[in-house]
């Protein structure tokens, strides 16, 4: 699942379209949009609005666990050509002074640079630093939600020196998101994939609801289930979990025993030999 | 191919971070206060960084030295080690530096000075006797020592301190540094194996068995004492043939008289490593195995490590005598 929060309704109109996004008909503080895995809040301009959206669109998404989060939107820098894309490498909270560190390990598309969040339109751009209102609202919010490899700031710039924010239109900023949307969702689905593959490895044999369903097992018990089943499932892949024995198992102690003389008949390290 | 550099502003104009960053001309370089900031936040994903870890230059402020682990000697009673770096450039799944740090970047710090001076502090406590140091606990010794320098470092810096003993541990094949100059008694490289079914399931990245047996004998030849860890051994069914094996090939060209140690330990982990590394890896059959995991190092059911342990003793023994085996066993 990818979590977008963008400040505007100018920035979102690009990704609303390229997603073929619906309205949320369930009540929200902020706007939300979505489809079968891409969700959408519009947070409003400020690091607080920031914050809030994504506390509040997590729960919206049931507290998804290992979704990919993007703040998308626009930024101002001294000197970058209107309309690049960057990757916040850092992130700083220029009023507490507070600075990430978002990992780029898999942002390999896009070149990076520092951003700072600030509370007032920055248009003296005094260091080399991308200048937004809603990464360190964003940032600090979502770090709790995902791991930090999948929480990014993607910042287009939309203001520099020779082009004050003064210049700055609704159309102009909606045509700037445009015409990186599709770069934006290639990175997206890169990420999402790198969730995919951890996840992958997560997946536990379907033979489990159905053990679950018929036995009663202690919290204890459901923990010790399907680490067995992760188990078997690692060092035997090809084998299902339900066998004759498990289905003619009696009780969840029953289930645990058996499957745990399976593993003891299993090589020790499949990889050998 | 390091995309991005992290420089604590502290070691921003060291010359060896500058040495360093001459290699990654093209790296985007960020600058921070301490490398902490980068590497040690919770919710950062080992698995998913180490597919392209990115470096961080930093100063090691304090507990530059510090007591090796037990179970860490070879012959030595004043044992103590040091990281001039933090993770490593392979990626074994037995290892557990995987569950050590939240963060897959490398670390290297460039103050490697201070390592000196904390060393001297050291053999002061020591007074007329010899320390060992041991430099690959953290790190591979050597497998980065083309962009840092270490081993040209250190070897100066051994040669200047005869009572000090150190210890490269290696599974590279990196030993140019080490043959531009005479070999040194106080000096022992070695080198980490396991059987070629380990080698191709578990160590990614890591320099072929071969390549590292002619590195070995290339040092040997020029005199450094070697040194040789099966450390972890790892039981499957035919371990016995595996092991069998492996030893022949390492032993069959190595001059007895070079080897200085020969050390040995079962699989094991501390465990909360060991979660951490099923929660990792949870479909890693490494980890899936026949384990004691309620112990607080989690390894082998005692049957299995026993027989494992007893095997390779005998069969090691047979190759370089008892006086040169060390059990690492904690």
């Amino acid at each position: 699942m990818i979590a977008y929060v963008l400040a505007m309704r100018e920035e979102a109109q690009p990704l609303i379209s390229h997603f073929a996004l619906q309205r949320c008909k369930t009540t929200t503080l902020f706007p939300v949009f979505y489809n079968a895995q891409t969700w959408l809040t519009i947070c409003g301009v400020g690091k607080a609005n920031a914050a809030a959206a994504v506390t509040e669109l997590f729960h919206v998404v049931r507290h998804k666990r290992d979704a990919v989060w993007l703040n998308v939107g626009i930024a101002g820098h001294a000197d970058l050509p209107i309309g690049t894309l960057r990757s916040a490498h850092s992130v700083l909270d220029g009023a507490s002074r507070q600075r990430w560190y978002p990992p780029q390990v898999l942002m390999r598309r896009v070149a990076s640079g520092a951003l700072t969040s600030v509370d007032a339109p920055e248009t003296a751009y005094p260091d080399d630093s991308l200048y937004d209102m809603e990464s360190a609202g964003f940032y600090s919010a979502a770090l709790r939600c995902s791991t930090a490899e999948v929480v990014q700031c993607l910042k287009i710039v939309s203001d520099n020196r020779e082009h004050g924010t003064d210049r700055l239109s609704p159309q102009g900023i909606t045509e700037l998101v445009a015409a990186q949307v599709k770069i934006i969702a290639e990175i997206c689905a890169e990420l999402r994939e790198a969730t995919y593959s951890l996840r992958a490895d997560q997946e536990i044999d379907p033979g489990l609801s159905e053990l679950l369903g018929k036995h009663r097992f202690s919290v204890t018990q459901q923990r010790q289930l399907m680490r067995l089943a992760q188990r078997l499932a690692a060092r035997a892949p090809q084998q299902p979990l339900l066998d004759d024995e498990l289905a003619s198992a009696r009780s969840s102690r029953e289930v645990l025993r058996a499957l745990e003389q399976r593993l003891d008949t299993l090589p020790v390290f499949p990889h050998a030999g | 191919m390091t995309r991005l550099v992290y420089i604590e502003d502290a070691v921003a104009a060291h010359p060896r971070a500058q040495r360093i960053l001459a290699h990654f001309a093209k790296a985007t370089r960020v600058h921070c206060s301490r490398y902490s900031e980068v590497f040690n936040p919770r919710a950062q994903n080992f698995r998913l960084q180490k597919s392209d870890p990115a470096l961080l230059l930093a100063r090691k402020l304090n507990k530059l030295v510090l007591p090796a682990p037990t179970g860490y000697a070879i012959g030595g009673l004043n044992n103590y080690y040091f990281s001039h770096m933090l993770n490593c450039v392979y990626d074994c799944r037995y290892c557990f530096l995987q569950g050590m740090f939240r963060s897959a970047h490398y670390v290297v710090f460039v103050n490697y000075e201070d390592f000196a001076q904390a060393i001297d502090g050291v053999l002061a406590q020591h007074r007329d006797e010899d320390c060992w140091f041991f430099s690959g606990h953290d790190c591979d010794s050597l497998a980065y020592d083309p962009l840092t320098g270490f081993a040209q470092w250190a070897l100066e810096c051994f040669a200047a301190r005869p009572r000090a003993q150190l210890e490269f541990r290696t599974k590279s094949t990196q030993i140019r540094s080490l043959l531009a100059r005479p070999a040194l008694n106080n000096v022992v490289v070695a080198f980490s194996f396991t059987p070629q079914s380990v080698h191709a399931a578990l160590e990614n990245k890591v320099p072929g068995i071969d390549k590292r047996i002619a590195a070995m004998l290339q040092l040997a030849h020029a005199g450094w004492r070697i040194g040789l860890r099966f450390d972890p051994l790892i039981y499957s069914e035919g371990y016995a043939v595996d092991y069998g094996q492996l030893f022949e090939r390492v032993f069959s060209d190595l001059p007895v008289s070079s080897v200085h140690s020969v050390s040995f330990g079962a699989f094991r982990l501390p465990r909360d490593s060991f979660k951490t590394l099923v929660n990792l890896y949870p479909g890693e059959p490494l980890l899936a195995g026949p384990l004691n995991t309620d112990a607080a190092m989690v390894g082998y059911r005692d049957n299995l490590e026993t027989e494992l342990l007893e095997f390779c003793r005998a069969r090691l023994s047979d190759y370089v005598g008892d006086n040169k085996l060390y059990p690492c066993q904690p």
